[in-house]
């Protein structure tokens, strides 16, 4: 039995009061180290999911836990990633990289040591770190750029390094990987899942590609049209096999996320991505 | 390149100048080389440096009180968007209306001294700047906030980290844009019941006593103010925000 590391109950969670909730009475729960995909429908709702384990939203019932503390607002073990427009334009890539020991020496004098609660992150956070989160992820001769200055795939890196500085326990990722062209998707879906195996990261990866779900999870919750009350659980175990993409298992997981989206009743005539 | 364009620009100044005055000939357009020669007499030994000075130190104090309560005004209104929505019509309506005709109430209020022509600039100051100030908080994307968010940031890191950075450069280029206006209401504000400035220079001494070459003078000077601040903001610009240069 693995340990809880989120933990969603029973939450109800809309935009407006006069429209039906996204989510309504929705349960789920994430184990340590497991690497999962959240896919769906546009509209379903699977980005929202992000933002309220992230503590950017929060539900209207019920309560979201992560290590067992309730998530009421934003903490640095919580990782997020978004698709684009989260680097900070002015900085360089080493200050945006450096940006979470920043915003921990801003608070140096709020910290409550080791406490899952802090949503702080550590004040001390030596740059050696930064520096090989930086080489780490191939960008560490770009320190001195700025975003405008990058390609899409290398922006992606910054904002990745950004995060794995600050030594999440959870690792929040919105579409990460829908701006970029194929063969910097396909690099950076390898990188981040050879980095998240490597430290039993616990992983939700939002997307709308079935082959990035399949490539990238070992479980897969495919949420419907709203209201959500409980996603399909779809499971994977096979996902971290060598050459897992040519391989049978890869052709049957894919199928079944398509018949699973599929049957979400609204896909029919809903547009292309 | 800039300090060429400066250089080029002057000589072509002078130049137009010059066949001017030559053209006109007559004592109210003297030639450029004595209203120079008349200028460094002046600021050397004469009034106009004293002058230059009380004006100077007037237009730096009158933006600085303008950049320190329309900096952080600007910063709350563009974050607090029920604040904006409850001053906005307010702003709305007195945006537009030249601040300068407060002149008469400020000297009343704050005599004849500095304060009110510091005060009277800052004023005419401040709403631009807050206007300025208050869009681009309004318009930093959401994205950046929700990921510097998750970094652990709460509302004071955000202003740190977010806030104060994205909106510098609409500051600078807000203060750049109000110099012109800054030093013409110093103009206005030291032509009328005061001793000192610019302004008294021109008009109530200079002018006063048709001497030419010193009205020239003090326009040089004048001119010279607004240019100096003009690349003192360029100068911090470069300085503070290095990324609005990059390739």
């Amino acid at each position: 039995m693995t340990d809880i590391i989120a933990e969603i109950n029973g939450i109800t969670f809309g935009y407006a009061a006069d429209r039906p909730p996204i989510f309504d009475g929705f349960s789920w729960q994430v184990g340590a180290g497991e690497r999962w995909a959240i896919i769906g429908p546009s509209g379903c709702g699977k980005s929202t999911l992000l933002y309220l384990l992230a503590g950017l939203r929060q539900p209207n019932v019920g309560q979201i836990a992560v290590e067992g503390v309730p998530v009421t607002r934003p903490r640095a073990r919580i990782g997020l990633i978004l698709q684009s427009h989260g680097l900070l334009p002015w900085a360089t890539v080493w200050d945006n990289v450096t940006l979470g020991p920043r915003i921990g020496r801003f608070y140096r004098y709020k910290q409550t040591g080791d406490d899952p609660a802090a949503p702080y992150p550590p004040a001390a956070i030596p740059p050696e770190r930064s520096q090989a989160w930086l080489a780490r992820l191939g960008i560490d001769a770009l320190a001195q750029s700025y975003p405008a200055q990058l390609s899409g795939g290398q922006r992606q890196r910054v904002a990745i390094a950004r995060t794995l500085v600050l030594d999440p326990i959870l690792l929040l990722m919105d579409e990460p990987f829908s701006a970029l062209d194929v063969p910097t998707r396909e690099d950076l879906q390898r990188q981040v899942r050879q980095l998240t195996a490597e430290r039993q990261l616990t992983t939700i990866l939002v997307t709308h590609d079935v082959e990035e779900a399949a490539f990238m999870a070992e479980k897969i919750l495919v949420l419907h049209q709203p209201p959500n009350r409980a996603g399909t659980i779809i499971a994977n175990p096979r996902m971290a096999a060598a050459d897992f993409r040519r391989s049978a298992a890869y052709s049957a997981v894919t199928a079944t996320l398509r018949a699973a989206l599929e049957r979400s009743p609204t896909m029919a005539h809903e547009a292309a991505p | 390149m800039k300090w060429r364009s400066l250089l080029l620009g002057s000589l072509l100044l002078l130049l137009l100048w010059q066949l001017l005055s030559w053209a006109i000939n007559r004592p109210i357009v003297p030639p450029p080389l004595d209203i120079l020669q008349t200028f460094v007499r002046e600021m050397r030994g004469g009034e106009l440096q004293t002058h230059f000075w009380v004006s100077s130190r007037r237009v730096i104090l009158a933006i600085l009180l303008a950049l320190v309560t329309g900096v952080p005004a600007g910063l709350a209104l563009g974050q607090f968007r029920r604040l904006d929505r409850l001053l906005a019509p307010l702003i709305y309506v007195t945006y537009p209306a030249p601040k300068i005709v407060f002149l008469p109430i400020f000297i009343l209020l704050f005599g004849l001294g500095d304060l009110s022509k510091v005060l009277i600039i800052a004023f005419v100051l401040f709403f631009q700047i807050l206007v300025v100030v208050r869009d681009e908080a309004a318009n930093v994307r959401p994205e950046q906030l929700a990921s510097v968010r998750s970094l652990g940031a709460g509302r004071l890191a955000l202003l740190r980290f977010v806030y104060m950075p994205a909106t510098l450069p609409a500051v600078l280029t807000a203060v750049r844009v109000s110099i012109g206006t800054a030093v013409a209401v110093l103009f206005f504000a030291e032509s009328i019941a005061t001793r000192t400035g610019l302004g008294y220079y021109i008009i109530n001494d200079a002018f006063a006593r048709v001497a030419y070459k010193e009205v020239y003078a003090g326009v040089l000077a004048m001119s010279l103010l607004g240019l100096a601040l003009y690349f003192l903001t360029d100068w911090a610009e470069r300085r503070l925000a290095p990324w609005m240069f990059v390739e």
